[in-house]
């Protein structure tokens, strides 16, 4: 051996290729942690059974259990995001000044929305009323009231961070057309707190939306709830009469989408107080399935079906009614909205999931 | 099995390894060929059976073609054979296509045939082995364990380069391993992993992302950008595999021939053909060119000849009209180049090199649409600009990541070579400074690796 790179080469061919698996296994546990929200494969066993499936288990296992994945995959991800401007995943848009921004055509598709590009046709948004309506019915035939809540994208309210190609926000798109279209001709009662968020947000020098994940923060919530709660017959302090304080950093779902969790990007917790929460205490808490909360305040009980923008109006909500059930909308059958016999029920959405208002049902056992 | 994967990486290149040397060499040949059939059944376990079929058959045909009176009718038979199971696994259904359209209606249905990973190079390499021992220019081989090897050897399995047995027959039988060519061949397989990894597969993105539009969705810019980018990931990924081929062979002890030599620095396509694939052109010349007469019989039949080997070219890499036209584009110019063009073409280097690359960067058009009338609409939009209008933001395709790869790859694609001068090539050679750059862009290959799912090579159709 000649030259000294060729040492080098060959002690890194060692360490790197041929010891570096069974130093995975040694230290497994040690120094690597799972940061992604899935069990990563385990190693298979070679059976007649998994004759078929053996190969692509160990090839998960294998992708799953190399020596410093974390390190490695961050790193990746690092130079994406740092060098290139380029999220490491393509359902998430780099925005302006550390603003993360979902793109998931198969999952809402907000940036279609946003572009008004997947418009309703007039058949489509009648089949929506007349689900909506079916609802509200079977509502009204037990005494209760219903109320349909959607939560603004967060694409729409903060367009101003999204890259100069997306354009402006369109003018007309779904969850506009559904809030009109029931509106002018059903009696179904439709919350949409678009215009209240962007005056909210005129008002305040603090997000209502987080940088990093595709969720309001509890300012937006309160924003939002408040408009609800209005509609309900309860009246809310407004967000200028309220407490905000900064409750510390978050790294967001989206900002873990890039595989760059933990690093700054300035994104924050806020807790909004300074309103009467009348005693509110939690029953229950599943994030998934339910929810329940109980005050002493309003007499009325209310349940809600809701997905994760409503697991930010819970402790407003659940402050101002006697008893509250939030039941996570993927949790069906919503068979304990009868025994809990509820006051007022509420189905709750963000605009990139109402679509589904053409398909939810509250009849029992469906 | 790619070797882009974590499995080959760290699985099953180090058990191979240590397998393979430090073992007694009497041993040796029998773990690689183990080796390479796990190696092959990985991504093709019922394909594993053809493949040693095809190594049974064809090393008793050597020994029939070497010992028989009746050497040609051994050699037909055993091409035939050969041509048959890449007939049946690659061109059934292309043949079903022509005679339907021929009769005018669907005639015969499509027959449901999945294509073996590989078939054409191992398949071609087994003719090559047949050939040269009834050309009495190698003997055939006693033992099956040398074919088997020969045919089946995973580093060459299956994106080549296409071996031949008289080049590889000694090497097979006896070989060194030193601790130097280890380190000589994990060097230039880190070179081949990061061309794949980091610049094949960044343009990559943005290929599929614009020729996986409908037509009217691509304006002109957008045309060229995709056409460059896949002139480019082309190269890089064909390249970049040969040049793991190469590194993990000589990290086994084996010697393989170059299979690409800067191609986009020809100056026509008749060079272009000699440093492109260069495994591939000269089992052409050498097995169809040659026997059918090549230049020595007349300008009429020379041309014959070339349009010949230029349609099995393109037949080769897929079974498909539009890999036939392509093959015949090339043949197109470098029969023009022949009839006196390449005499232009000498005296304005750089005007070659430039006609030269846009030569095959439309054919690469042909090559990558999905069709050859989609072709014709691409190429439309790349040589009549002002008859279509822009369609989407340049942002949305080509990001920085994939401007990067672009000037590495334009840059490393010849041009840096040619200028950085001898003395100082040979000063960076093997130094520490050229192992720091290789351990660099190992660990950020192995970074994209561990992040990034988007991993199948060109090549493997073929």
């Amino acid at each position: 051996m000649k030259k000294r790179g060729l040492i080098i080469l060959l002690v890194v061919f060692v360490f790197v290729v041929c010891l570096s698996q069974p130093l995975c296994g040694l230290l497994e546990g040690v120094i690597e942690t799972n940061h992604e929200n899935r069990t990563l494969a385990s190693k298979p066993d070679f059976t007649i059974e998994n004759m078929d499936t053996f190969i692509e288990d160990y090839n998960r296992f294998a992708n799953d259990h190399m020596l410093l994945r974390n390190n490695l995959v961050t790193l990746n991800n690092y130079l994406d995001y740092y060098i290139f401007q380029q999220a490491a995943n393509t359902n998430v848009i780099l925005g302006k000044n550390n603003w993360l921004f979902y793109a998931n055509t198969n999952d809402g598709d907000p940036i279609g929305s946003y572009k008004g590009v997947n418009l309703y046709t007039e058949e489509e948004l009648a089949a929506i009323a007349d689900n909506c309506v079916k609802q509200k019915e079977y509502m009204d035939s037990l005494g209760k009231e219903f109320v349909i809540f959607i939560a603004p994208n967060k694409e729409r309210v903060y367009s101003e961070y999204l890259p100069d190609m997306y354009g402006d926000p369109s003018e007309q798109y779904r969850a506009l057309q559904i809030v009109n279209y029931l509106r002018a001709n059903t009696s179904v009662n439709v919350v949409y707190p678009y215009e209240e968020l962007a005056q909210a947000k005129a008002l305040l020098d603090i997000n209502l939306y987080f940088k990093t994940d595709t969720h309001w923060n509890s300012v937006g919530a309160y924003v939002g709830t408040r408009v609800l709660l209005h509609e309900l017959g309860i009246d809310l302090p407004a967000i200028e009469q309220v407490d905000i304080a900064q409750t510390g950093p978050i790294s967001g779902d989206l900002q873990g989408m890039i595989g760059l969790a933990g690093f700054d990007f300035g994104d924050n917790y806020y807790s909004v107080g300074g309103y009467d929460t009348n005693g509110f205490e939690y029953l229950e808490y599943e994030f998934a399935g339910n929810i329940k909360c109980k005050s002493d305040s309003d007499p009325r009980r209310i349940y809600i079906i809701r997905d994760s923008f409503g697991s930010a109006m819970v402790e407003i909500i659940g402050s101002q009614f006697s008893e509250s059930c939030f039941r996570h909308f993927e949790s069906r059958p919503y068979s304990d909205l009868l025994s809990f016999d509820p006051d007022i029920v509420v189905y709750e959405t963000v605009e990139r999931y109402s679509f589904m208002l053409g398909s939810f049902s509250l009849f029992g056992g469906e | 099995m790619v070797f882009s994967s974590s499995v080959f990486l760290f699985h099953f290149l180090p058990i191979i390894f240590l397998i393979a040397f430090f073992i007694k060499t009497k041993y040796t040949n029998y773990a690689l060929i183990i080796g390479s059939l796990v190696f092959y059944a990985w991504g093709e376990p019922a394909f594993v059976l053809l493949m040693m079929l095809s190594i049974v058959s064809n090393w008793f045909f050597g020994i029939m073609v070497d010992k028989s009176k009746r050497k040609k009718m051994w050699l037909v038979t055993a091409v035939i054979f050969n041509l048959l199971i890449i007939g049946y696994f690659k061109y059934a259904n292309f043949l079903i296509d022509i005679f339907n359209s021929i009769a005018g209606s669907q005639i015969l249905a499509h027959a449901i045939i999945t294509l073996p990973i590989g078939i054409s190079f191992f398949t071609f390499q087994a003719i090559s082995y047949v050939v040269d021992v009834y050309r009495g220019e190698v003997k055939h081989s006693d033992r099956l364990a040398n074919v088997a090897l020969y045919i089946s050897f995973f580093p060459q399995l299956i994106a080549g380069p296409i071996l031949k047995y008289k080049d590889v027959n000694s090497q097979i039988k006896n070989r060194t391993v030193t601790w130097e060519n280890v380190s000589l061949g994990f060097r230039r397989f880190i070179y081949g992993l990061s061309k794949k990894v980091l610049i094949a597969n960044v343009l990559g993105a943005c290929v599929d992302h614009i020729f996986n539009l409908s037509i009217a969705g691509i304006d002109p810019a957008m045309a060229w950008i995709g056409a460059v980018a896949y002139t480019f990931q082309i190269y890089y990924d064909f390249s970049g595999y040969s040049d793991m081929a190469i590194g993990l062979g000589k990290m086994f002890g084996f010697e393989y021939p170059e299979n690409f030599n800067y191609p986009y620095l020809s100056a026509s396509i008749v060079e272009f053909w000699r440093r492109w694939h260069i495994s591939l052109g000269t089992w052409f010349k050498e097995y169809v060119y040659i026997p059918l007469g090549g230049n020595k019989k007349g300008k009429a039949r020379t041309y014959l000849n070339l349009i010949i080997v230029f349609l099995l070219t393109g037949l080769w890499h897929g079974a498909d009209m539009s890999f036939v036209i392509w093959g015949l584009y090339h043949c197109f110019f470098s029969v023009i180049e022949r009839l006196g063009l390449k005499n232009l073409l000498r005296r304005f280097k750089p005007v070659g090199i430039i006609y030269c690359f846009l030569v095959v960067l439309f054919g690469w058009v042909l090559f990558r649409s999905p069709d050859t009338v989609s072709a014709m609409q691409y190429i439309a939009r790349m040589v009549l600009p002002w008859r279509y209008q822009s369609a989407e933001a340049i942002q949305t395709y080509l990001s920085a990541k994939t401007v990067f790869a672009l000037v590495a790859g334009c840059i490393g694609a010849g041009l840096i070579q040619r200028i950085i001068p001898d003395a100082l090539k040979e000063k960076l050679k093997y130094s520490v400074l050229e192992s720091v750059y290789c351990v660099i862009i190992l660990i950020l290959s192995i970074a994209a690796i561990a992040s990034n799912a988007y991993n199948p090579f060109i090549y493997f159709q073929f």
